[in-house]
């Protein structure tokens, strides 16, 4: 695997039970960068996201083939623990999904399961991801009343801080603004301006804009491939393939 | 897999005809301006200088389509060259506009008599930007990239004739200067000017053909030496 890269997916198949989603995808995802992965409802973009800290693993009959690449070791190894992958390859998803806990508790969650005992230690650590997630002085005075009590806006920011508490190495982002509102959408992407200077970000949007808004590199799927991939300003301005042209430009998906 | 014209495209195609228009505007002032150079015609000379604000506010309503279409669709790719590409040729054609109003008025200043070796003398550098400008928008519309290079390729061409013009000017000048009222030096001084506003047509239509090739290709070729051959091996993107 190339060094600057954090994750590196090599001829990737994925397959739902005898349905086939992913087709021969290799792609790598330099350290400190954003990847946008892009592409029509149905392309693949979620399914290859999820295969990057195994998610998919949850899904009866769901199989992989080709090697995925974390530090020259396979994540689809046997002797992989998933639990530790996901502490390093962390997730953020469409629905902000607090657990029905405080907001404290919720960041710190993720730091117990991990064995962290030491309350000092876990309360630094609580208040430097909500700093990371660009939210610490918005609950600092209401750490321990319930995270439900959030807007969706914030709830999101949680979730993101939940995941940084554990300091990934990568973020996976499932379209992580599609349910907020404009300004809420913009506190996210300037808090992941900032995150990449920490950790690689992989995130999945429908929004053209926010991928060429928030990314360095854009990844465009369509029908389970990779059609085209490169730097995000290139691709939105002179793209080489005629589909990824047809499709950021809205002549079909 | 396609389907029928978005909004955005629509849009895109109202600012490509209005853009047409514009061209076809200052084409038609140009043709104008200099028929009544040739001829004399001061009614002519003046409908070209009466028309411009015509040509304006053309410009005007192009930069707010253009305007309005990247804050409403926030195009990309190749419909994003034509909006800036737009926004960049509307200043062109405009500034054509603006020289075939300069050469009207100095037929107006001559009084639509103009001696005829001054006319002579310009007439290769007249012929030129005539067909730079027609080229230029012939390419614009065709999305014809060889052509736009041609004209590229064909800028001295303009100089040359220019210098040519400019000799024959000269010999006008020095010949006719000590003529009655010193009117051989005026026309000889109006024709100088008259053969920059040639020029500088000609670099306008060079640059709305640099425009046309980065609609098409997504290469900036401003301030860069091509030719139709290095072209070809273009990276051919859409």
């Amino acid at each position: 695997m190339d060094t600057a890269c954090a994750l590196s997916a090599k001829n990737l198949d994925f397959f739902y039970g005898p349905a086939q989603a992913l087709f021969d995808v290799s792609l790598s995802f330099p350290k400190h960068r954003i990847t946008a992965l892009i592409g029509p409802s149905g392309c693949g973009k979620s399914t290859f996201l999820r295969c990057l800290n195994r998610m998919n693993d949850l899904i009866p009959g769901a199989r992989v083939k080709g090697s995925i690449l974390l530090d020259e070791a396979d994540i689809n190894a046997p002797r992989m623990d998933v639990v530790s992958l996901r502490r390093r390859v962390g997730m953020v998803f469409q629905k902000p999904n607090p657990f029905p806990k405080t907001i404290f508790e919720n960041v710190a969650y993720g730091l117990r399961v991990n064995g962290a005992r030491n309350a000092a230690e876990i309360s630094d650590a609580v208040e430097a991801a909500l700093c990371r997630a660009a939210m610490f002085h918005e609950v600092k005075d209401r750490l321990h009343t319930s995270a439900l009590g959030l807007s969706g806006g914030q709830q999101q920011r949680l979730c993101i801080a939940r995941a940084l508490a554990v300091d990934p190495d990568v973020l996976l982002m499932d379209e992580p603004a599609s349910a907020l509102d404009p300004i809420a959408t913009q506190k996210i992407e300037e808090s992941l301006h900032d995150l990449k200077k920490r950790l690689t970000i992989i995130i999945v949007t429908h929004n053209m804009q926010q991928a060429a808004r928030v990314s360095d590199r854009t990844a465009f799927f369509y029908m389970g491939r990779l059609v085209e991939e490169g730097d995000t300003e290139t691709l939105f301005t002179r793209p080489t393939e005629k589909q990824t042209q047809d499709y950021i430009t809205g002549r079909f998906g | 897999m396609l389907h029928k014209e978005t909004q955005l495209q629509q849009c895109l195609t109202q600012l490509r005809t209005r853009l047409l228009v514009m061209s076809a505007a200052v084409g038609i002032a140009l043709d104008e301006a200099l028929a009544a150079l040739v001829s004399g015609n001061m009614g002519r000379a003046v409908a070209v200088v009466d028309g411009d604000a015509a040509i304006n506010s053309l410009e005007n309503e192009i930069d707010e389509m253009a305007l309005a279409l990247l804050a409403r669709h926030q195009p990309v790719a190749r419909d994003l060259r034509l909006v800036v590409a737009a926004l960049r040729m509307v200043i062109d054609l405009e500034r054509i506009g603006d020289e075939a109003v300069s050469i009207a008025e100095r037929v107006l200043i001559l009084q639509g008599k103009p001696p005829q070796d001054v006319t002579l003398a310009m007439a290769g550098l007249m012929r030129t930007a005539k067909e730079s400008l027609k080229t230029a928008v012939a390419a614009f519309k065709d999305a014809d990239v060889r052509a736009a290079l041609g004209i590229i390729e064909n800028d001295d061409e303009c100089v040359q004739k220019e210098v040519l013009a400019l000799h024959r000017m000269m010999d006008h000048f020095c010949t006719d200067a000590g003529g009655a009222h010193n009117s051989g030096a005026q026309a000889g001084m109006h024709g100088i000017l008259i053969c920059r506003s040639l020029n500088r047509i000609c670099r306008r239509a060079a640059n709305m053909a640099e425009h046309t090739c980065f609609i098409a290709e997504g290469v900036n070729i401003k301030h860069v030496r091509v030719t139709t051959d290095q072209n070809a091996s273009g990276r051919g993107g859409p």
